[in-house]
């Protein structure tokens, strides 16, 4: 049975723009979200590990805590971009999947506002300064909750990109044909070391705002204080940037089928290969340059140091799903009516949108005098 | 039928997103109208110097936070999230069409979150004009979310002239575009004020602020009552002929219309009497009152919204049971299980001997099967042509519909569902498969409860 047995026929409204720019905003959406949704991910988790412990780590975790609701905020706001875009370029890979494992995915949405809900418990707890056992217990529940969310859509991106296990999936959950949506994708070799890369790129993300916060909002914390921030932030990313080592080193070598790996190792694209797969050392450079002390603009330097890191992986993710869908014959066989009515609204409305956002930001941040000197 | 149906017992899959949706609007017309309302009386409040006024918004400030943008935000997606799994080629037919729509809804979302958080954790440390700005800005692009929304939303219930010219425009700016707008800003206004009684008689103890506070909420309720009005008799008027059809043929529809518009008066009466007339006596047994009226005015105009759609999920482009209006003659002469690309493969998979020389199904193939076979068959034909809305137990379940039925009954509404019920989609597969949808039927009909009736003598 061929890989398109299972897919819908395009859809006769066709893509309303081209290929390439649909794939560059779910890119663009993809870096955006990464950051956020790391920190909420694998921050929940830090914090409910190091609210357990004594001070300063459940200082420290109180911290985390504080920003979490903001991460869960932006991270699911900015996660709809590649969801929107996904679902206009990979429509007939991306509804069969998550229909396939559908109780799993449906019950994201239940999951995520339990654990929301469990992270302001936590971060109100902390504001309070009466964080007892029910908010460490809140952000553990929360933490838990998210790991299994990450993981449902570890299962979905990594069945999306391999219709040969849709039949074995179907014929195990059908119901006369329809499905009971009561599977995940456990077989696929590649799940958990994607997952697993996931979770340590999460790690370097969570350590890199700990540095951030630690050089611009710790100016009321002690010296010691931050001095502990500054060393467990090392010491989280460079835990990150080896899980993700070990994990992408299983995840090429050990899972992917061979022409994937044949592809990312191949000719021009192997430099990019290189660059993602020791793409953790830069931001672990620019933690350690940060790190250093001198000119107050070095603290930022984390951040373009990072970003970096998260860009190079969602670039070679996006090129090893585009090369995984090749088979199927998906990605172009859509018309295209590019919709020239929209596309420039939506592109003056984005950059209205960033206008409001950073004119309320620096009204904000000038009024309330949180301009003052990075404490690096 | 081009994708895998999801089987949900009972329920069906389709009455989740009804689910999900109520939920959400109880709350994503309050983050709308209570941004408005915040936005207006937080200004006053600064304006007339009102500190103590200011000291209870920062309370109801914080939340309306917790609420819209946690639990309203997520079930938000959650919507999207759910449609996609229970009715993918609509979700598709819209994700096509207004991408750049919901795309635009997303900058408005982003700047919504930003404010509402600059909003509420910054009260205290921007200037009075900041603050307000930022108010207003939060409700500005709360309302525009509404707008855009409503826009695809109202396609999908009359979709104007876009069959004929295609194009975003005559989509979004279809004949039930401003009339639901209106309808939506008023009740959304209307619901907020409900929201701001019943947390006032929780957390404001002060019986004058409360007063003041009532007085000065009590203001939008006209406005509200007439948008209401106006955008609901809007809708009524533009509504295809199918779906005023639903309303006045269905006893379950005549109920939710009537329940609509009586509770919506009621509440009008009792928000003009109560709030408006005696802002000292709004307690906490009156704003519950009011409150669970207003939900349940919403909810049933919501499941009447909902219904006048069908057969239609995308008016006049796809059928509830999942199949573009255009594929219909196509299926009636190839069939289901031949067309339908998860049908086939299970067809094909669990039935080798069903494949014809070509690898496709063929129906008429199934003569050959034994009866249990041809029953599983016919029951995939039911999961993919009648489950969207028929449970065989449960909502709306065939077992209690079809009951007593006899085998003709059985063929003719199978043969001609859009004749016997006009919020039916047609029959869209082949003969070959229509008996075996018939023989289903049959199979899980139960005897007529009355044994000892008198029938029509035979003609």
């Amino acid at each position: 049975m061929g890989p398109d047995a299972f897919l819908a026929p395009p859809t006769p409204e066709g893509l309303p723009a081209p290929l390439w720019f649909l794939t560059l905003f779910k890119v663009i959406g993809f870096v955006l979200h990464l950051w956020p949704m790391h920190l909420f991910f694998l921050g929940s988790v830090t914090a409910a590990v190091l609210a357990r412990r004594g001070e300063p780590a459940s200082r420290l975790a109180g911290r985390l805590g504080r920003v979490l609701p903001f991460a869960v905020a932006l991270g699911v706001n900015f996660g709809i971009v590649p969801l929107l875009f996904v679902q206009v370029s990979h429509y007939r890979v991306f509804y069969p999947t998550t229909i396939l494992i559908a109780w799993p995915w449906f019950a994201i949405i239940p999951a995520l506002i339990v654990a929301y809900y469990g992270i302001y418990a936590y971060a109100v707890a902390v504001r309070a300064d009466r964080v007892g056992a029910v908010g460490r217990n809140a952000i553990a529940a929360a933490a838990l909750l998210l790991v299994w969310i990450g993981f449902v859509f570890a299962n979905n991106f990594s069945l999306m990109t391999n219709p040969a296990r849709w039949q074995g999936i179907f014929e195990r959950t059908w119901v006369s044909g329809a499905v009971t949506g009561l599977a995940l994708n456990l077989g696929d070799p590649t799940l958990w070391p994607r997952w697993l890369m996931m979770v340590g790129l999460a790690l370097c993300s969570t350590a890199a705002w700990i540095a951030l916060d630690t050089a611009f909002f710790c100016a009321a914390e002690s010296d010691s204080f931050r001095d502990y921030a500054r060393r467990t932030a090392l010491k989280l990313y460079l835990a990150g940037a080896t899980l993700f080592g070990l994990m992408g080193t299983w995840y090429i070598f050990g899972a992917l089928p061979a022409e994937s790996r044949g592809f990312l190792l191949g000719g021009a694209r192997l430099p990019l290969f290189l660059l993602t797969a020791v793409s953790p050392a830069f931001g672990l450079a620019g933690m350690l340059y940060q790190a250093r002390p001198g000119n107050p603009a070095r603290t930022w330097a984390v951040v373009p140091a990072h970003y970096l890191v998260l860009i190079l992986n969602a670039v070679s993710r996006q090129r090893l799903q585009t090369f995984e869908l090749s088979p199927t014959g998906i990605l172009g066989a859509d018309a295209v009516h590019v919709q020239w009515s929209t596309l420039p609204l939506f592109l003056v409305c984005f950059v209205v949108m960033l206008a409001v956002v950073v004119w309320m930001l620096r009204k904000v941040w000038v009024e309330a005098g949180l301009g003052g000197s990075p404490t690096a | 039928m081009h994708y895998p149906w999801w089987y949900v017992p009972a329920l069906t899959s389709p009455m989740l997103i009804a689910l999900v949706a109520v939920l959400h609007i109880y709350v994503a017309m309050y983050a709308v109208g209570g941004g408005i309302l915040l936005a207006a009386e937080t200004a006053r409040a600064r304006r007339d110097g009102d500190v103590v006024m200011l000291d209870y918004l920062k309370r109801h400030a914080w939340f309306f936070i917790l609420l819209t943008v946690v639990y309203g935000a997520m079930t938000g997606v959650g919507i999207w999230w759910t449609i996609g799994l229970a009715s993918p080629l609509a979700t598709e037919a819209l994700i096509h069409i207004f991408v750049f729509g919901w795309a635009v809804e997303w900058c408005a979302f982003v700047v919504e979150i930003v404010s509402a958080f600059l909003f509420y954790y910054y009260w205290d440390r921007v200037t009075a004009g900041t603050h307000v700005a930022l108010g207003r800005i939060y409700a500005w692009s709360a309302w525009l979310s509404l707008v855009l929304i409503t826009g695809i939303t109202a396609f999908q219930l009359n979709p104007g002239r876009w069959p004929e010219t295609g194009g975003f425009w005559v989509a979004f700016l279809n004949p039930q575009f401003i009339p639901q707008t209106v309808c939506r800003t008023g009740g959304s206004i209307l619901l907020a004020s409900m929201y701001f009684y019943l947390h006032a008689s929780f957390r404001l103890d002060d019986g004058a602020v409360r007063e003041r506070l009532v007085r000065s909420v009590s203001r939008w309720t006209m406005p509200g009552v007439l948008m209401i009005a106006v955008g609901g008799l809007g809708w009524a008027v533009l509504l295809p002929p199918s779906g005023k059809a639903v309303i006045e043929g269905t006893g379950a529809m005549n109920v939710f219309a009537g329940l609509s518009l009586a509770v919506t008066l009621l509440v009008t009466g009792l928000l003009t009497y109560g709030p408006g007339r005696r802002p000292s006596e709004v307690n906490r047994p009156l704003a519950i009152g009011l409150f669970c009226l207003a939900l349940m005015a919403i909810g049933a105009s919501e499941f009447l919204r909902e219904a006048t759609r069908k057969p239609y999920v995308v008016y006049d482009l796809v059928y509830g049971h999942g199949v573009y209006k255009d594929e219909v003659t196509e299926l009636q002469e190839q069939g289901i299980l031949t067309r339908g690309v998860w049908p086939a493969q299970y067809a094909r998979s669990r039935y080798p001997a069903l494949a014809g020389v070509d690898g496709r199904v063929e129906a008429w193939r199934a003569s050959a099967l034994s009866s249990d076979q041809r029953l599983d068959l016919g029951r995939t034909l039911f999961m993919y042509h009648c489950n969207d809305c028929h449970a065989v137990r449960g909502y709306s379940g065939v077992h209690g519909l079809i009951r007593g039925w006899e085998r003709s009954d059985l063929e003719r509404v199978v043969h001609h569902p859009d004749r016997i019920h006009y919020f039916m989609p047609p029959w869209s597969g082949t003969e070959d498969e229509a008996v075996l949808l018939i023989e289903y039927l049959e199979s899980v009909t139960p005897p007529h409860p009355i044994e000892d009736r008198p029938t029509a003598a035979p003609r």
